[in-house]
């Protein structure tokens, strides 16, 4: 096979959203002499596009959330072959990401995950009921670019809040930007509590990280 | 149901097959319900916001009973999936009786099943729907919606802070919140002369508030109900079972709301409105109440519940409901774009309230701004709602078909993300929080839209 067909083969086990199949197309390629740094070009350009199909919903949460099991399964076999290479894969930057302690409500915080994955960020997923004092010990230990807090409830967003205090008392509040959303968070609310960024839902939630990234 | 059967469910709960959160979403919901709409050939009509073919709610409904037999509910606190056999769904469905009376003395209501087109008058829903209120402003907006002539049901919100300080998750203060937030429901239903009047609380709280509010002093009461919640998509946690049980063990209702998310786990609008049907076969089997709530949002745009794909997903499945079963039902597009006093807040609560009305269920009107911002709740957006849902008693769907079409086209360009929905006021910026009554401008407005409104063809009543 020529290297283009390898790429498009990748491509293709990919699309179908087959962590096997993405995986074998990978160690195919690789096999095949390809650059491992073009090999996962093409899952994040495709994963791009697929992004793109999810904010037209022309296709849904759950093929974006197969879509990025399927990039991870990829990334696997890709992943040590860059390392030896040294060679680096390219992300915009690193979100930590979690729903606040006291709340459970995380369809919202999937979808931005899975949004900011295939915009080609790192996301670092802490998932949902998380106490401040995780957001912070997780930041220290993969030093991301942001902090990303999410409440849907009225009685939670105070730990959003809380979350910026305890920054700042521990010193880290310039180290790390820090994001809030949620079905109880407004941009007002997001001002209020010193928050360097909100996003309304997680298109808009995306573009603001791009945003944050860059200054 | 029995007790032995409640047991029974617990215990699936504990020993039924294990199935991690993420592999049931995509292994086992996901492709089930993809391929039942596929099955069933259900497709989405824009231009059908109130169903008028029968095949399709049929669908809908059949496709939603396979759906919660094949797939059964998660409980996400063991990761186990609480099997449900057809035998059992179709055993609960024909125990209902179809009637349900909440409220007391005089001002008792009684509740009935409703069909699609049905003659009996709707029950109509106000309040902040669990949204953001300010504890200065709690009573006068909880009295504007109790004293609305056509209002039957009061809907709590959840203030912000208590004696000043942030009403927060877990906290004293939520308890005290939870305390004082039915006290100030029970005096506003008081002063609007209303003492026996049905108040459903507690849903956007934790157990233990819960339970507190209903054994203080002017807590809630037994003729009272408190809100119960699954969670996306098949998923009942444990605190919520806790607080059915208790609901149970003290006597009051419990109402469930399981919202399903077009664009989300089920996929498009068709799979959601299935979902749903599932979710409320499923929160009367497992919640044990025969009370639900068609609760459908926009995945990309939540929480405002006014766009057609949602209305129309709402309405089709509260028609499925409202066909095949004898549950009562009632319509959760409560939460609008636009802001108080604006006539696109106005439009959105009409379409919301005709079509749950002809669908075949009891409409909740309940705040504006998407329910983001405190305040942005009045009891003329009650008014608006109960006015159209108890005039449009027996109208045909067809008809009102074409009507909810025409509201619509008066604001979808302003929805969001291309449109820019007006912000409009809150409370205490259009009613006099003393006397509690809407401003000149606001009454004035309203005039205006209801004739527009009676020019579309709604023959007011009020």
């Amino acid at each position: 096979m020529s290297k283009e067909e390898v790429l498009e083969k990748l491509r293709r086990s990919f699309l179908s959203y087959d962590e096997e199949a993405t995986r074998k197309a990978a160690a195919e390629a690789l096999a095949a002499g390809v650059d491992p740094l073009e090999a996962v070009s093409v899952l994040t350009e495709t994963i791009r596009e697929l992004g793109e199909k999810f904010s037209k919903m022309e296709i849904f949460l759950p093929d974006l959330m197969l879509a990025a099991d399927a990039m991870r399964a990829g990334l696997t076999v890709l992943k040590p072959e860059l390392m030896k290479r040294k060679a680096e894969t390219r992300t915009l930057g690193k979100i930590l990401i979690g729903v606040v302690k006291g709340d459970i409500h995380d369809i919202g915080k999937t979808i931005l995950v899975t949004m900011l994955e295939a915009e080609g960020f790192e996301v670092i997923d802490l998932g949902k009921d998380v106490p401040i004092r995780k957001f912070v010990e997780e930041a220290q230990t993969h030093n991301p670019d942001i902090i990303a807090a999410s409440a849907l409830m009225t009685t939670t967003r105070p730990e959003q809040r809380g979350l910026i205090e305890y920054l700042k008392h521990l010193g880290f509040r310039d180290k790390y930007k820090v994001m809030v959303g949620g079905g109880a968070v407004t941009s007002q609310y997001a001002e209020e509590i010193g928050a360097d960024g909100y996003g309304e839902n997680a298109p808009e939630a995306v573009e603001v990280a791009k945003k944050l990234i860059s200054k | 149901m029995s007790r032995s059967r409640v047991w029974e469910l617990w215990r699936r709960a504990e020993t039924g097959p294990l199935c991690p959160e993420r592999e049931f979403d995509l292994k086992r919901f996901y492709p089930a319900v993809k391929r039942l709409v596929k099955e069933y050939d259900i497709t989405y009509d824009p231009e059908t916001v109130i169903p008028t073919d029968n095949t399709l709610i049929d669908d809908v409904f059949k496709a939603g009973i396979d759906l919660l037999t094949e797939v059964g509910v998660l409980c996400p606190d063991t990761e186990k999936i609480i099997q449900l056999e057809e035998r059992e769904v179709k055993e609960s469905l024909a125990t209902l009786s179809g009637e349900m009376t909440v409220g007391e003395g005089k001002d008792a209501c009684l509740l009935k099943h409703r069909k699609m087109e049905d003659h009996e008058p709707a029950r109509v829903f106000a309040g902040p729907s669990g949204n953001p209120i300010s504890e200065e402003m709690a009573i006068p907006i909880y009295q504007s919606c109790a004293q609305e002539p056509t209002v039957d049901l009061l809907m709590y919100g959840t203030p912000t802070t208590i004696a000043g300080m942030v009403s927060k998750d877990g906290s004293p203060m939520e308890m005290y919140a939870e305390v004082a937030n039915v006290r100030w429901l029970r005096e506003a239903a008081r002063r609007a002369g209303r003492p026996g009047m049905f108040i459903i609380g507690s849903g956007a709280v934790g157990v233990a508030p819960a339970i507190l509010a209903s054994l203080v002093e002017n807590g809630y009461r037994k003729t009272d109900g408190i809100q119960l919640a699954g969670l996306p998509q098949l998923k009942i946690p444990y605190f919520e079972l806790c607080k059915a049980e208790f609901c149970i063990e003290y006597g009051c209702r419990g109402w469930v709301t399981s919202p399903a998310y077009i664009g989300g786990l089920p996929g498009g609008p068709e799979a959601a409105a299935v979902t749903e049907v599932a979710e409320c076969i499923a929160a009367n089997l497992v919640f044990r109440t025969p009370w639900v709530c068609v609760d459908i949002h926009d995945l990309l745009y939540p929480p405002g519940t006014s766009r057609r794909d949602v209305m129309s997903m709402v309405n089709l499945v509260t028609a499925a409901l409202a066909k095949h079963t004898k549950l009562i039902v009632s319509t959760l597009c409560d939460r609008v774009y636009a802001g108080c006093c604006t006539d696109m807040a106005f439009y959105e609560f009409a379409v919301a309230a005709l079509g749950a009305a002809v669908a075949g269920g009891d409409p909740m009107s309940g705040c504006c701004r998407e329910g983001r911002y405190t305040d942005y709740v009045t009891g003329m957006e009650g008014r608006c709602t109960g006015e159209i849902a108890k005039s449009v008693t027996g109208m045909r769907r067809v008809d009102a078909n074409d009507i909810a079409k025409a509201i619509l086209a008066k604001y979808e360009d302003r929805l969001p993300p291309k449109g820019k929905p007006p912000i409009g006021k809150e409370f205490r910026e259009c009613y006099n929080p003393k006397t509690v009554t809407p401003n000149k401008e606001y009454v004035e407005l309203y005039g205006k839209i209801k004739k527009e409104l009676e020019d579309m063809g709604i023959s007011y009543k009020f």
